[in-house]
């Protein structure tokens, strides 16, 4: 891993969803970065923020009910959040790209394969065209095809001129999650945003999506925040793992240090949660994720926590830096806290 | 001590598709292939495999929500594989399912006291009073707070709702519960806690259980005995310590070597990596010979033709692989 500078950058991301019962205040102080050819996993269970910080990157948050009320995401040096439109479409158009969680779902079930990758292929990186352009675009059919063949070949897709004639339903979900991904590669991006690829999938064909991932990420120095609530997952792609829990960043360490040396309490019961095949006991966590309209004072996360103490429930713990590359927000490990 | 409680003998569940012209032809989707098996009372026996498998049609067809196409199924030491009607209800009472997706397992519009007190209401002869008290003992049983009773399915998390279903299957006292997935709709901190109710439940009750699943780590720490299946056919078969230990077919070792684990100490446990080439066949048209032929990296020229039995290969250990039998 060549530690290079940082790609992605988000600081201080605070997100709040207007709802009929009141604002929703999901993302709480996110901070978050990735560096060139760096895998980062984003880790934590269903409804904790996940997705949200993912589409906020992305700018495909529907706002409203969304919005964002403070913070930053720097991508290569521009903060996106303070772009137009235009502009924004214009860093990201070509330098970050998105491989959705669903593929059953994800590519339109009345085009073939190959007609919606060539479209891609034509019309990537443009926002709007005159008419004339539109004209001469539309013609370059032969040369997308192409090139969406080679595409396909790169992801490992076996017969990819038969492929492409295909339409999606007549490929299984490993198939069309390999689409997916080589229709996220088309215009050699720098940030990949995985969210949760290969849930849908067996663990045999995740397994060799998986492995794609790996490949692509060497090969072409990709950097991916790759989220998923398989620590497993995880364990075996990223460089870096952030743990969020109820819409806050809990920890984040190297992966070794974090599943082998996991400090946040949070952290450590996700992991113990995990059935092992040693047959190490295995325990949950009691309790469920905060009601995000009105989450619990202080630490999110101290309903729940075997080791709360008194300060946990007034005040919240900073993200702060314990040891090398490790950052934790828990008040156990502040100064002038316990251990 | 090891009681039979349940045998099949040559299972098989077919389902038809018409093709050709008008549907002149028909298509055989094999789900359940020749399946042997037999099951003790109070063990655990996991049923595992991909997406496509058959795990759950041959969990289906064992509880006699299906009926067989072919071969016998006794439980109890009675047939019951072409029984119908009122005969077939005796028996259903003790064998109930827990259903993979927790939500469009419970009717929406019924409150928790409804969805419970159902299976009383068909089998048994119970006063409005007396059925309500049942349900709250089913609640308690299952770790839910007794004012759950007149809520609906919405107002429940995952893990509550699972906890319903669980409490729905106990409702009448079976024998035999087949557990169809029931924590892959949860997140991991919940899967846990309703693994350790389900444990607790077992031995409480004295409850079989068939546990369908498709991940081993479960597997290995819920089973006495695993079965992997494939294309509807067992593939291995053996307890299930032994079959982590020294995994015998091609694709259980390929299915071991794919899970995701979290530890260095788990890495030892698992074989050598394997990476399956392609993905499971249709079965509308299942190769010839070993039905894992497509995907196996070792296979020899007796494959193509010949489907291999399943044969004994140790205590409680079959496999079907031409690998392994002797010739």
């Amino acid at each position: 891993m060549g530690v290079g500078n940082t790609i992605l950058s988000i600081q201080g991301l605070k997100v709040h969803f207007d709802t009929i019962d009141g604002t929703s205040r999901v993302l709480d102080d996110v901070e978050l970065s990735v560096r060139e050819a760096e895998v980062v996993g984003l880790v934590g269970e269903t409804g904790c923020g996940k997705s949200v910080t993912a589409k906020t990157i992305l700018g495909s948050l529907p706002m409203p009910p969304g919005k964002i009320l403070e913070g930053k995401i720097l991508f290569l040096k521009d903060n996106l959040l303070e772009l137009s439109r235009e502009e924004r479409h214009q860093v990201m158009s070509r330098k970050m790209s998105y491989i959705p969680q669903d593929p059953m779902t994800s590519l339109n079930p009345v085009f073939t394969v190959g007609e919606q990758m060539g479209d891609m292929i034509r019309w990537q990186g443009r926002r709007r065209i005159g008419p004339l352009e539109f004209l001469r675009l539309r013609r370059r059919r032969d040369n997308s095809i192409a090139k969406a063949v080679e595409l396909l070949d790169r992801v490992d897709i076996p017969a990819s001129k038969e492929i492409i004639r295909r339409y999606p339903v007549e490929l299984s979900g490993g198939m069309r999650q390999r689409v997916l991904i080589a229709m996220a590669l088309i215009g050699y991006p720098s940030l990949l945003i995985a969210d949760e690829p290969t849930t849908a999938l067996d663990v045999t064909i995740q397994k060799g999506i998986l492995e794609l991932i790996e490949e692509k990420v060497k090969e072409e120095q990709l950097s991916v925040l790759y989220i998923t609530h398989n620590l497993g997952v995880a364990r075996r792609l990223c460089h870096r793992i952030y743990v969020m829990y109820a819409g806050t960043i809990a920890e984040t360490a190297k992966t070794k240090d974090l599943l082998d040396n996991p400090r946040h309490p949070y952290t450590s019961n996700l992991i113990s949660s995990i059935p092992k095949l040693t047959g190490d006991e295995f325990r949950g966590i009691d309790g469920r994720i905060p009601d995000y309209i009105d989450p619990p004072a202080g630490c999110r996360f101290h309903p729940r926590c075997p080791r709360v103490m008194e300060i946990c429930k007034q005040e919240r713990p900073e993200l702060a830096k314990v040891g090398e590359d490790r950052l934790l927000a828990c008040h156990l490990f502040s100064t002038g806290g316990g251990s | 001590m090891n009681q039979l409680l349940m045998k099949m003998e040559g299972l098989c569940k077919y389902f038809f598709r018409d093709s050709g012209l008008l549907g002149r032809e028909k298509k055989v989707i094999r789900a359940v292939d020749t399946v042997d098996l037999e099951i003790n009372y109070g063990e655990t026996l996991a049923l595992a495999g991909e997406s496509g498998s058959g795990k759950t049609t041959l969990g289906k067809t064992m509880i006699r929500i299906y009926k067989p196409t072919k071969g016998k199924l006794w439980f109890d030491g009675d047939e019951i594989s072409s029984i119908d009607g009122n005969r077939l209800r005796h028996y259903r009472r003790y064998m109930q399912m827990v259903f993979q997706d927790p939500t469009s397992a419970l009717n929406p519009r019924k409150t928790v006291l409804d969805i419970i007190s159902l299976p009383l209401r068909i089998y048994q002869d119970l006063s409005r009073a007396e059925r309500r008290e049942r349900v709250k003992e089913l609640l308690e049983m299952v770790e839910l707070p007794a004012d759950f009773l007149y809520r609906y399915p919405h107002a429940l998390s995952g893990g509550q709702k699972q906890r319903v279903g669980i409490a729905r299957a106990l409702a009448l006292n079976p024998k035999l519960i087949v557990l169809d997935e029931p924590t892959s709709a949860l997140d991991v901190s919940v899967q846990a806690k309703i693994l350790a109710l389900l444990d607790r439940l077992r031995e409480q009750f004295q409850l079989t259980y068939i546990y369908i699943s498709h991940d081993l780590s479960v597997v290995k720490n819920i089973s006495d005995r695993t079965v992997v299946m494939y294309l509807g056919q067992i593939m291995e078969t053996a307890l299930t310590d032994d079959l982590f230990k020294s995994p015998l077919h091609p694709y259980t070792r390929a299915l071991l070597s794919a899970i995701p684990i979290i530890s260095a100490e788990e890495q030892e446990l698992i074989p050598e990596e394997i990476t399956l080439v392609g993905e499971i066949p249709s079965p509308l048209d299942v190769p010839p010979g070993c039905n894992f032929i497509s995907r196996c990296q070792e296979k020899m020229d007796i494959c193509d033709e010949e489907e291999p039995p399943l044969a004994k290969v140790g205590n409680d250990h079959y496999i079907r692989c031409h690998r392994a039998c002797p010739q």
